[in-house]
């Protein structure tokens, strides 16, 4: 099969462009940037349709952006291909040579998808060209810049598997170095050989769960040690916590008792204090109220305090007359009442007898001289008692008189001498009125008790404090004594009876016993807190951390199983696969090398044979097979050449298709370029060669050994290149064709 | 009268992101944030109660700066009048002798006692509430339950509780700590039960319908299971009973989703397909399925979307072997066409339980041949 022709509309730098191939090497020349990449890349485009849909599209044109390929078969049929580039609308119709349509195919097929039209179109591309993916195309029919030079050795092997591949650029080995690579990141076991030295990711998700189990468990174990230490702590705690309250509440106490002692013999004396202060009060009040008292009397005396020293003695002489005055008067009253007692001589009754006696005598002696004269006489005699009395009478009252003279006499004297006392009594200021001296005398002597008992009080109160005083230091310690009570109810506990100081050494030996129990507890209750700390210290986890981690890292590890698992897979498959491959291939493929080897080299070399590990074996002469490695350069080249032809086919199934070179002998020197040069004309024989170049070598070749010759130099940019500049004559042309048709 | 808590727990503070390299700080720093979202939300929200059940830290020793941090902000609650409770948790116990809650202190109410003897008496608005809870102890669980009975006084009764609900979706894979069932919470005939350990909002009724208890869920997610929005619970108290309102209060969402590469022919789409989800902020697990065109390099894509979301997983479930890639190669003569044909009789023999297994190593054989060749 070859190309004869690629048309492109609006396709890179090209606007309307169509070129034309013959079957043989044709020769695509011009510098860089003249668009032998852009035809080169149409060929794929065409067939397979862009990813990258703008990298073809012109600049600010209008107008689809197409390519068309024509392909000869090796059948006689044509087969054109044309594709729109942005909508991947593709039409492929088959004539025969004589321009009957044998197949018309159009539809969407994108670069990728798996739509029945694609399916459709790929079935079609295969049948025409063996194989339907642009991966294989570019594995085998493209031979890219330098890579036809094979410069290391074991570079052939390496690069027969990554053909082998079905990749462009990665080969098995690297993919199953990856896997390795990944598996082993995994796990340090190893399915294949000896086990990792190293523990890997699993290992340790595993160590550390073992780890965590154990800390787990001892955890436990911690955790209930832990515990029993905490229910001893809080007991101990409790304890220790109770007996220190009492301590302190002994000690209160007791300081508290001693302090009620101190204070009440502070009252004592404070209270004798008081009593004393107090009795002086009361006398001193005593004291003042009996003098206001007497003062009070003294004042009622109607005397000063002071008397004059005479006043007493005329008070007592003006008593002595008035006295003497009484007596006076009194003896002048009884002689006066004894006069008047006397009264007058009694005559009526005098008169009366001597009538009765006269009459009576009268008329008892009827008229009787006799009679008449007893009765003068007796009359007579009545007569003369009457006369005497009254002589008698009258004596009496004379000497009554006379003593009634005497008194009145004396009464007048003692009145005098009672006015000269007065007078002086007057003299010295005092009123002088009998009454006044009277009461005065009568006070007389009151004053002078009283003025006595003034002074010993006033002298007494001199001795004692002054009111003022007294009533300052009574309040002073009334204070105090309020101070001190109120100091003795302070912190008084609330049960509290005064201890007995007889009680007191059996208190104190109590507390102390106290102190030491305390003391002990103290110790034992420190001893569980470093214990426990020990423990903790010990054990430091925690169950709910370590659940968690736990439960991430089984996660984790469940997925790592599954991601080493679908590894060791991957690579046991690939691995399998390449086996296989090998076994099933590699006989055939060493077969189509040789054969492919014999052609290019003419039979000098004719058997190729492949190791386990694809490295070449070439049969030098019989029963001696050499290394590649071990060949001249041209030989080298001629193997790996061989080799991608083999595979070319190989993949193609063994159709002779267009091969694409670009360049591939940039870096050959002289001689190993005329040897590939050589090699490259004979396969031309059974594959069309497009080959890209700048080279003014292969041209000068060219042209010597008329290849066609494409050259982009002289190429109008964008204009239609529609008669394009194919110097090989038509003869040749069909004469190639033939031949290579007839090679196919 | 009437009184509203906000409720949160399982805040995680300090937790470890272990492999998150950088976004491990700035993650931790999520927590602090959202730990200051919910206060804030307290004072905004004018409750009286801030009920933090359990695991507010990661650990029974967190960080000093976080500590401090955390001090702070409850202390802004008390200024206010606010009175915060804390019960500690699983992850922050006040057991070890070095838990935090021992050696700091925290403005608020501590319910520190391993045993409840005596519920907490508050005065809120006038009226009585009682706080019912103990501190967890690894080990002891189900017997201190009845401790938090009702006690016969007047007034709202409200219990803090860190523990595992039977029956729970969460009862299967988080840790059984103190189980309780609905009806053991119910006969504790408290008003309302501040649940916490499990990291799902839901809310607990009784056989009548009634709100007893309520599990806010971690406010701000932790591990993919924690998706979408997260939540406290805003709780009103009043004589009609109980209502529980969700508040959204993440600083960041976690998220799992699916993605369909069926047809998908380049990196380049595969690419596209996950940057729909592009979110800086979002914490992504994506699974990949459907048959895909190409074999996709895991850390290729990782590498181009990774700076698209705060944090990426993905998880290749895509299926490559009955591609049309696959078939197309199968044929060749090569030694990938020939472990495509090894690898489909494979995975053609393999039960079912193993088939991911080996598509997965098709994945990784195929992606390895196209991660450098091949593909332009």
């Amino acid at each position: 099969m070859i190309i004869s022709r690629i048309e492109l509309r609006h396709f890179g730098r090209f606007v309307d462009a169509a070129f034309d191939f013959t079957a043989g090497i044709n020769l695509v020349t011009g510098p860089n940037e003249t668009g032998k990449s852009t035809i080169m890349a149409a060929i794929p485009a065409v067939l397979y349709g862009l990813r990258d849909k703008e990298r073809y599209r012109p600049w600010g044109r209008e107008g689809g952006c197409s390519a068309t390929l024509v392909l000869q078969t090796a059948k006689g049929t044509i087969v054109r291909i044309e594709r729109e580039i942005i909508s991947d609308r593709v039409t492929l119709t088959e004539t025969d040579p004589q321009g009957a349509v044998l197949l018309s195919f159009e539809g969407k097929i994108a670069p990728l998808g798996r739509s029945s039209e694609r399916a459709l179109y790929l079935e079609h591309l295969e049948r025409i060209t063996g194989h339907a993916d642009e991966e294989i195309f570019r594995a085998s029919l493209f031979f890219a810049q330098g890579s036809l030079e094979i410069d290391a050795p074991g570079e052939i092997a390496s690069r027969i598997k990554t053909l082998l591949s079905g990749c462009a650029e990665v080969d098995y080995d690297q993919v199953l170095e990856s896997l390795h690579e990944d598996y082993f990141a995994i796990t340090r076991e190893n399915p294949w050989g000896k086990d990792k030295a190293k523990d890997r990711e699993l290992e340790e998700v595993r160590n550390r769960l073992k780890e965590l189990e154990s800390l787990w468990n001892s955890g436990r174990g911690h955790f209930a040690e832990e515990e029993r230490l905490q229910q001893k702590i809080v007991a101990v705690r409790e304890e220790l916590t109770g007996k220190r309250a009492q301590l302190a509440e002994g000690k209160r106490y007791l300081e508290w008792v001693r302090r009620q002692w101190q204070f009440e013999e502070k009252e004592v004396s404070l209270q004798k204090d008081y009593f004393r202060v107090q009795k002086v009060a009361g006398k001193v009040e005593d004291l003042q109220e009996e003098l206001l008292e007497l003062q009070k009397n003294l004042t009622y005396t109607g005397l000063p305090v002071e008397i004059p020293d005479a006043l007493p003695q005329l008070l007592t002489g003006a008593e002595v007359i008035r006295k003497d005055l009484i007596t006076l008067q009194e003896e002048m009253t009884r002689l006066r009442r004894e006069r008047s007692l006397l009264g007058e001589a009694p005559w009526l009754p005098a008169v009366i007898l001597s009538a009765l006696v006269l009459i009576g005598f009268v008329l008892f002696g009827k008229g009787s001289t006799s009679y008449l004269a007893l009765g003068g006489l007796i009359s007579v005699f009545i007569w003369g008692f009457f006369i005497f009395r009254l002589m008698r009478l009258n004596a009496t009252r004379a000497a009554l008189g006379g003593q009634l003279d005497q008194v009145t006499q004396r009464r007048s004297e003692v009145l005098a001498s009672l006015t000269e006392i007065e007078e002086a009594v007057r003299r010295l200021g005092f009123p002088a009125s009998a009454v006044e001296m009277v009461k005065m005398e009568k006070s007389l002597d009151r004053h002078r008790s009283l003025v006595l008992r003034i002074k010993e009080i006033e002298s007494a109160l001199q001795v004692l404090d002054h009111p003022e005083a007294i009533s300052g230091e009574e309040k002073t310690l009334s204070r105090k004594m309020a101070v001190l009570a109120e100091r003795k109810e302070m912190g008084r506990p609330p049960r509290a009876e005064i201890l007995r100081p007889e009680d007191l050494p059996e208190a104190e030996r109590k507390l102390s016993n106290l102190e030491t129990e305390v003391a002990a507890h103290e110790e034992i209750f420190l001893e569980l807190t470093r214990q426990q700390a020990e423990v903790r210290g010990a054990g430091g986890i925690d169950p709910c951390r370590i659940d968690e981690e736990r439960a991430v890292l089984c996660e984790r590890e469940i997925s790592l199983l599954r991601r080493k698992e679908s590894l060791a897979l991957a690579y046991e498959l690939l691995r399998g696969a390449v086996d296989d491959f090998r076994h099933t291939y590699i006989d055939r493929f060493s077969g189509e090398i040789g054969h492919s080897l014999a052609f290019i080299t003419r039979n000098r070399y004719q058997a190729v044979r492949l190791d386990e590990n694809f490295n070449p074996l070439v049969q030098v002469r019989d029963e001696l097979w050499q290394s590649v490695d071990r060949l001249s350069r041209g030989a080298q080249d001629a193997v790996f050449f061989a080799v991608r032809l083999a595979l070319t086919r190989h993949l193609t199934r063994s159709r002779h298709l267009p091969l694409l070179l670009d360049d591939p002998f940039v870096h050959l020197d002289k001689g190993r370029l005329s040897e590939m040069l050589k090699l490259l004309e004979r396969v031309s024989q059974e594959h069309q060669l497009l080959l890209f170049s700048h080279s003014e070598t292969l041209l000068h070749r060219a042209e010597k050994n008329g290849w066609s010759i494409l050259s982009l130099m002289e190429l109008p940019v964008n204009r239609s290149l529609a008669a394009s500049t194919n110097k090989t004559k038509e003869k040749e042309k069909s004469a190639d064709d033939t031949n290579q048709l007839s090679l196919l | 009268m009437t009184i509203r808590c906000l409720h949160t727990a399982d805040l995680h503070l300090d937790a470890p992101f272990p492999n998150w390299g950088e976004k491990e700080g700035v993650r931790r720093a999520d927590l602090l944030k959202t730990f200051e979202r919910i206060v804030t939300l307290a004072i905004k929200k004018e409750v009286q109660l801030l009920l933090i059940s359990g695991d507010l830290f990661d650990s029974p020793h967190p960080e000093a700066a976080t500590v401090t941090r955390v001090q702070t902000e409850l202390r802004r609650l008390v200024d206010r009048g606010i009175t915060p409770v804390l019960l500690p948790g699983t992850h922050d116990p006040f057991a070890p002798k070095n838990s935090i809650y021992r050696r700091e202190t925290f403005p608020g109410i501590l319910l520190s006692e391993a045993q409840l003897s005596e519920p907490v008496h508050l005065s809120l608005k006038g009226g009585d509430c009682y706080l019912y809870g103990f501190a967890y102890q690894s080990g002891k669980t189900e017997e201190l339950l009845p401790s938090m009975q009702r006690r016969d006084l007047p007034g709202y009764h409200i219990g803090l509780l860190h523990g595992s609900r039977r029956g729970s979706p969460e009862w299967n894979y988080r840790h059984k700590d103190l189980p309780f069932d609905l009806a053991d919470l119910a006969a504790l005939r408290l008003d309302y039960v501040a649940l916490g350990h499990y990291h799902t909002f839901a809310v607990l009724q009784d056989e009548s319908g009634r709100n007893i208890a309520a599990y806010p869920g971690s406010p701000e997610g932790k591990r993919f299971g924690e998706d979408g929005p997260r939540y406290c619970a805003l709780v009103t108290l009043s004589a009609d009973g109980v209502e529980v309102e969700a508040l959204e209060v993440n600083s960041r969402t976690l998220a799992e989703a699916e993605i369909d590469l069926s047809g998908i022919v380049t990196l380049e789409g595969a690419i596209a397909e996950i940057r729909r989800f592009a979110n800086p902020d979002l914490i992504l697990r994506l699974r990949l399925t459907g048959t895909v065109e190409i074999p996709l390099s895991l850390p290729s894509l990782l590498a181009a979307c990774r700076n698209d979301f705060f944090w990426l997983e993905i998880h290749d479930c895509t299926r490559l072997y009955d591609s049309a890639y696959a078939r197309r190669i199968e044929h060749e003569e090569t030694v990938r066409g020939l472990f495509v044909r090894r690898m489909r009789r494979l995975i053609e023999e393999s039960p079912p339980e193993r088939r991911p297994v080996v598509e997965e190593a098709f994945r990784e054989v195929l992606a390895r041949f196209a991660a450098t060749g091949g593909e332009r």
